[in-house]
């Protein structure tokens, strides 16, 4: 049995070792916000916080966490509890199909706790690893920038 | 596609044991980056895989007077966030934050770069051509190689069977020196088509004393250039003479020996890595010509 | 159908209704969707271009723990299936593999492991038959046939004017040659397929698709069915683009579903979606264009042809540049034809035949206006369709029943009177009712300072080293939506607490159609937005209904659900007037928020509900119905009562955009550096969702201008078929930050509220203006995908370089090689 630290909850789980993080959060917990897209560490739509840092769940191995402390868009808010990344995203309508998103808002909030007010180029660099098909990029710009507002820079959210 | 077992040493001689036990039907995971995509498509196979992550011995960044000492577990990510190491260092950290996406960043390592000894890996390409030394270790001992001798083809280093990469050190060099590093690429986040490093000491100041060209994605392994350094040396880098730097370029590009691939052509290949070379070598006099703030 | 005025939420940037779903991550892909004792199933795929399927040995594979069953050719029915606008003609399974990577069976397993390891065991044995890859090969003579019916089909040709003349009228005549590769749609989230029998040969089928309706036919057809017995579930998906229509993977799931007994789920790998589904065609367009001295253009002759791949069968790329460029030019003549390959089905993408073929005619235009001395956006103002003007793209002719003035008696004839709005305003068929390029090319250009940077052809208007600056404009044009293969419908439940559902057969793929198609249902009806929802993808409760492709859906399927709702809202008025007011009298009545009032103090509230003595809820007269069980209903469904007028025939959607571009000459990069996406689709139902789809739009066709392109092997095969090696742009490839946009609302005639549609034309004007930007910053017209070394070898060659090796090498002493290590 492997101790895995999610969403601020401990779970004991059976883990095969060639099981991958996103597999295991997504069949073994039923977090399916955890998106699997390309499976290869190219499009970032399976991104989760791997102790604070962005890190690509389809490509890392669910044991390597042991230990760790791993958030999901599942830890991070909710439809009756959302976190102000999210009603960013909502105000200035950072997505169109919604896969990616959240992934990037994930990455988001990576960003904005090392950094509570990102120029344009931070934020689009540090979202260089999420592929946005729709195309809604300038749209998800705005929202973290928007959300770096609505977060005034000092919460510890 | 087969099972695997999953063994989590946590120091160095753990690691080593566990590797003379079971051999060759053992891979050593880091990141697990590149390892994870080639299990899969079955490239390669492994009955047990060592996770290295837990081993807090192999991941550190120390800079001394004489040397920048890298552990292989160090993250591609905290290479980027690396401060205060000098001008080689920094360039290692410019570098690093042109590569994959920041997410696969903060789990690759530096080793796992240049394990994996893709002719494309931009870390190879950069300890090359800062003279870096890789220590390995089995359990009968420890030797030191080279970066320039450490690549023997594609995805193959000289890495023994039972050896366990422990630690990159890149000698800083007493003259002045700065590097730089340029990559192309079809669209922004991408693999290198061709890449260039160049590293430039001078003395009294303004005269080059040393410099290396590295080219890298150009050839199964990168491509360090002495001749097309040696061009360089001599030149006064407050009035860098264009058709030295030129020359430089061009003998550094007619050493390599680049394919044609999906990513582009050979031809493509030649005709930029000189391009980048020209440009990196720019850079390293243009940084070279900037007075360092005071102490 | 005119201003927008006073609107309470059409023009509205309201949230969409799946915001919260899509950022917590709750919302149901088809990938998350299990039901329970479901089997995985995983397919077995050619790994020949063109082969009889000899033997499918799973004797290896029944060794698995797991393993279920397989289905091969032999448990497929006989019968061809037909997807949406010919896309695929074939058979679930029929012995023959028709491109590499095709289905020839599938296998299924109690898990996703067992499904994967069972799959590997499985041997083929293959009749290799000959192959063919190109589409002009292809139309030899002595081709391989790919299918029965033969490789080429019928060419179809539109003309007008004389050609030959127009060709001596020309003072400047230019000429193209261009092969396009095939983009790819490169999906976010890929798709599965969940099919569930039941009963006497029922099936439900949940799958993520752009046209849930059509689906349901397809599956009925291919079954041999009753298309009763067929129930689609349309699920929200990612970013389709024309992928997920109706696909023979989702036949299989249910093949498998049928013979295994038990449900089954197949679920696609990345890999999967990106070279064994669908992709835009391979394009050959050789054509030619003219113009007088003064820029008029004389003719254009167009000769198109596309590969269909293993299993479309399109006749015509689809194609609209023909009525934006043809409307006004003396002469013209388009030719197109399909011709079937070995490779994965080719088919509609987002923008079909205007990115491809529209950009050679702006391109030759560009050209032209060059050798005129003309401005890009003058000429194309000067010669683009202006409304009123003859569209040239006629398909809808051969379904017309006689002339307009026919058209125009069933229009009015039809059930109850359409409204007076309408029938005051119908389009003049086969001339453009509404819109053009002209108010957002001038407006644009303004916007972007483009007279500041433009300073002639081929002239950058900064160079800094290697670094060329220089702007571009292109425009784009596409249909809003075809009558051709079915109507578009809607229907409209009012509930007993004045609630109301939206029921239409629409994709949940990114174009937030629930939420427009809600918003043109609570305008309509008088109801809160946030009372109505929005069933988009059951087709056991939606009405059949053409799906989301060819921009159908806000004008086509908007156009139906405001009829359903002015159906309903008759209904509504003329129960409250019956009941409630004095006299009774519907047309003096109107709903707003859901309470119905008098607009004529002359007609008062006679019978009240509540505190109020001016209006009753819509829950109150639903309510009085109830309650009278002599009555006639206890809901009231609102069903459209007139006719859709057939929009190929008079509507168009416009984009212009404006980009600047940074050039380095010396390894052949494009940077973007700023882009303006200008759109004229008439009234904008949601501004939030509308720059969302044009600014998408103008991404997706950047990445297919610079760097996306599918590669095949010498067998057929899709060897990059992953996020690394497909290049598709990210976030450090657009400039965000200085991303404008800009749309005229030139309204509609017949569009709900005046809304046309919007998602084709920007995907067609983007590469347009970054092939001139490039041109006019480094002086060479490059085909697309105008790679780094594409470009490069383009300024090479113009420059007379060598194109091999570097000049400077001979001033380079050759002595032995120093070993690198």
């Amino acid at each position: 049995m492997t101790s895995l630290n999610v969403n601020g909850r401990v779970h004991e789980l059976e883990i095969e070792p060639h099981q991958t993080l996103a597999e295991v959060l997504r069949d073994k917990l039923g977090l399916i916000g955890v998106r699997v897209s390309c499976g290869e560490g190219e499009c970032g739509s399976c991104t989760v916080l791997v102790d604070g840092r962005p890190t690509t769940s389809c490509l890392t191995l669910a044991l390597q966490v042991e230990g760790k402390e791993v958030m999901t868009i599942e830890g991070l808010g909710n439809e009756d509890d959302l976190h102000p990344i999210q009603q960013a995203f909502i105000d200035e309508q950072g997505f169109q199909c919604g896969v990616c998103t959240p992934g990037i808002i994930m990455s988001s909030k990576a960003l904005l706790d090392a950094d509570p007010h990102p120029t344009t180029e931070k934020v689009t660099a540090a979202l260089s690893g999420h592929i946005c098909r729709c195309g809604a990029y300038p749209e998800i710009v705005r929202s973290v920038l928007h959300a770096a507002d609505l977060m005034g820079g000092d919460c510890d959210c | 596609m087969k099972e695997f077992q999953y063994v989590r040493p946590t120091s160095i001689d753990e690691a080593c044991a566990l590797k003379a036990l079971h051999g060759s039907s053992a891979q050593f995971i880091a990141g697990g980056t590149d390892l994870l995509l080639e299990w899969r498509s079955e490239a390669v196979t492994f009955d047990y895989c060592i996770d290295l992550t837990h081993i807090s011995e192999l991941r550190y960044v120390c800079v001394s007077q004489d040397d920048i000492a890298i552990g292989p577990l160090t993250t591609l990510a905290e290479i980027t966030e690396a401060e205060g190491g000098g001008p080689l260092l920094a360039c290692l950290s410019r570098a690093a934050r042109c590569m994959c996406t920041p997410q696969v960043r903060s789990t690759a390592t530096i080793g796992g770069n240049i394990c994996h000894a893709s002719p494309c890996a931009d870390m190879a390409v950069l300890l090359t051509c800062f003279d870096a030394t890789a220590t390995l270790r089995s359990v009968s001992g420890e030797r030191s190689v080279s970066m320039g001798a450490f690549f023997a083809g594609v995805n193959e280093t000289v890495l023994g069977v039972e050896e366990l990469l422990t630690g990159i050190t890149i000698p800083v060099p007493a003259a002045r020196t700065e590097a730089a590093f340029g990559r192309a690429t079809r669209v922004s986040t991408d693999l290198a088509q061709a890449s260039a490093a160049v590293r430039i000491s001078t003395e009294d100041d303004a005269t080059v004393s040393a410099a290396q060209i590295v080219i890298g994605a150009c050839a199964p392994v990168p491509v360090l250039s002495r001749a097309a350094g040696e061009l360089l040396v001599g030149m006064n880098v407050a009035h860098p003479d264009r058709a030295t730097i030129e020359t430089a370029a061009a003998r550094a590009e007619w050493e390599t020996s680049p394919i044609s691939d999906v990513r582009c052509s050979d031809e493509y290949r030649r005709e930029v890595s000189e391009v980048l070379v020209r440009r990196a070598i720019d850079e390293a006099v243009g940084r070279l010509n900037v007075v360092p703030a005071a102490a | 159908m005119t201003a927008k005025q006073g609107y309470t939420v059409v023009g509205k940037a309201i949230p969409v209704k799946d915001a919260k779903e899509k950022v917590c991550g709750t919302i149901k892909y088809p990938v998350d969707f299990e039901l329970p004792g479901m089997l995985y199933g995983k397919i077995i795929r050619s790994t020949e271009a063109h082969a009889r399927i000899k033997s499918i040995d799973t004797s290896k594979a029944e060794k698995v723990p797991g393993y279920v069953g397989v289905v091969t050719h032999e448990d497929a029915p006989d019968l061809d299936w037909h997807g949406v606008w010919f896309n695929y003609v074939g058979h679930i399974f029929d012995g023959i593999a028709r491109f590499n990577g095709d289905e020839i069976g599938a296998v299924a397993a109690t898990s996703k492991r067992a499904a994967e390891e069972s799959l590997r065991l499985i041997v083929v044995e293959y009749e290799p038959l000959p192959a063919v890859f190109d589409e002009d090969e292809a139309l030899l003579p002595d081709a391989p046939q790919v299918q029965a019916a033969g490789n080429a089909r019928e060419p179809n040709v539109y003309e007008w004017g004389d050609l030959e003349a127009g060709k001596k009228a020309a003072d400047h005549s230019v000429s193209a040659d261009v092969k396009f590769g095939s983009q790819q749609m490169a999906p976010m989230g890929r798709n599965a397929a969940i099919a569930e029998w039941s009963g006497d040969d029922r099936v439900t089928l949940y799958t993520g698709t752009q046209s849930p309706s059509e689906l349901r036919d397809g599956v009925a057809q291919a079954f041999g069915v009753s298309q009763s017995k067929v129930r689609v579930v349309g699920m929200p998906l990612g970013a389709s683009f024309g992928e997920f229509w109706s696909n023979n993977f989702m036949m299989v799931a249910c093949l498998l579903a049928k013979k295994m007994r038990r449900p089954v789920k197949i679920e696609l790998t990345n890999a999967e979606c990106m070279a064994h589904v669908k992709r835009r065609h391979n394009e050959h367009c050789r054509a030619g264009m003219g113009c007088t001295k003064d820029g008029e253009i004389t003719f254009i002759d167009v000769y198109h042809i596309m590969d269909n791949g293993g299993y479309g069968f399109k006749v015509e790329v689809g194609y609209f540049n023909i009525d934006n460029w043809g409307a006004r030019a003396r002469s013209g003549r388009y030719e197109c034809q399909g011709v079937s390959t070995n490779l994965v089905t080719g088919g509609c993408m987002r923008g079909v035949g205007d990115i491809t073929m529209g950009s050679i005619v702006e391109r030759m235009a560009d050209q032209l206006a060059e050798k005129c001395g003309i401005d890009p956006v003058e000429f194309r103002i000067r010669n683009q369709i202006k409304p009123g003007d003859p569209l040239r793209q006629t398909w809808g002719k051969t379904l017309m029943r006689g002339d307009q003035e026919d058209w125009e008696k069933l229009m009015r004839r039809s059930g109850r009177e359409a409204p007076k709005e309408l029938l005051d305003n119908l389009p003049r068929l086969f001339h453009l009712s509404s819109g053009s390029s002209e108010g957002i090319l001038r407006k644009g250009a303004e916007a972007f300072a483009w007279k500041d940077k433009f300073l002639g052809w081929g002239k950058p208007y900064k160079a800094v080293g290697p670094k060329r600056y220089a702007v571009g404009v292109g425009t784009g044009i596409h249909l809003c939506g075809e009558e051709m293969e079915g109507n578009t419908d809607a229907v409209v439940r009012i509930m007993k607490d004045g609630s109301a559902k939206l029921y239409c057969s629409v994709g949940r793929h990114g174009t937030s159609a629930d939420t427009t198609q809600a918003q043109i249902a609570a305008e309509t009806l008088g109801i809160p937005i946030e009372r109505i929802e929005v069933e988009t993808g059951d087709t056991d409760s939606c009405p059949w209904s053409r799906g989301s492709l060819a921009s159908t859906t806000l004008f086509r399927t908007g156009f139906k659900t405001w009829a359903a709702c002015l159906d309903a809202r008759r209904q509504l008025l003329e129960l409250a007037a019956q009941e409630f007011f004095v006299p009774s009298n519907p047309s003096k009545l109107d709903i707003k928020d859901g309470l119905i009032f008098s607009k004529d103090p002359a007609c008062a509230l006679g019978r009240g509900c509540g505190p109020s003595d001016k209006h009753v809820s819509i829950s109150d007269v639903m309510t009085h119905m109830r309650a009278d069980a002599l009555g006639p209903t206890d809901s009231i469904t609102g069903r459209p009562a007139f006719p859709m007028p057939p929009s190929s025939a008079f509507s168009r959607h416009f984009a212009a955009q404006f980009c600047e571009v940074e050039v380095d000459v010396e390894t052949g990069q494009i940077r973007l550096v700023d882009f303006l996406v200008a759109q004229d689709s008439g009234t904008v139902i949601n501004p939030k969702v509308f720059a969302g789809q044009i600014v998408g739009g103008a991404i997706v066709g950047a990445g297919f201008a610079l760097s996306e392109l599918l590669h095949f092997d010498d067998k057929g095969a899709v060897i990059n078929a992953n996020l690394s090696d497909y290049k598709v742009l990210r976030m450090t490839d657009w400039p965000s930050a200085s991303t404008k946009t800009l749309w005229e609302e030139d309204p509609d005639p017949v569009g709900p509220f005046g809304a046309r549609s919007a998602g084709e034309a920007p995907i067609a004007a983007a590469p347009v203006a970054i092939q001139q930007a490039v041109y006019n910053a480094a002086g060479v017209w490059v085909d697309l995908p105008m790679t780094p070394e594409k470009v490069l070898d383009a300024i090479k060659k113009a420059e007379g370089r060598d194109t091999a090796r570097s000049t400077i090498i001979d001033r380079v002493p050759v002595s032995t090689p120093t070993s690198a290590s």
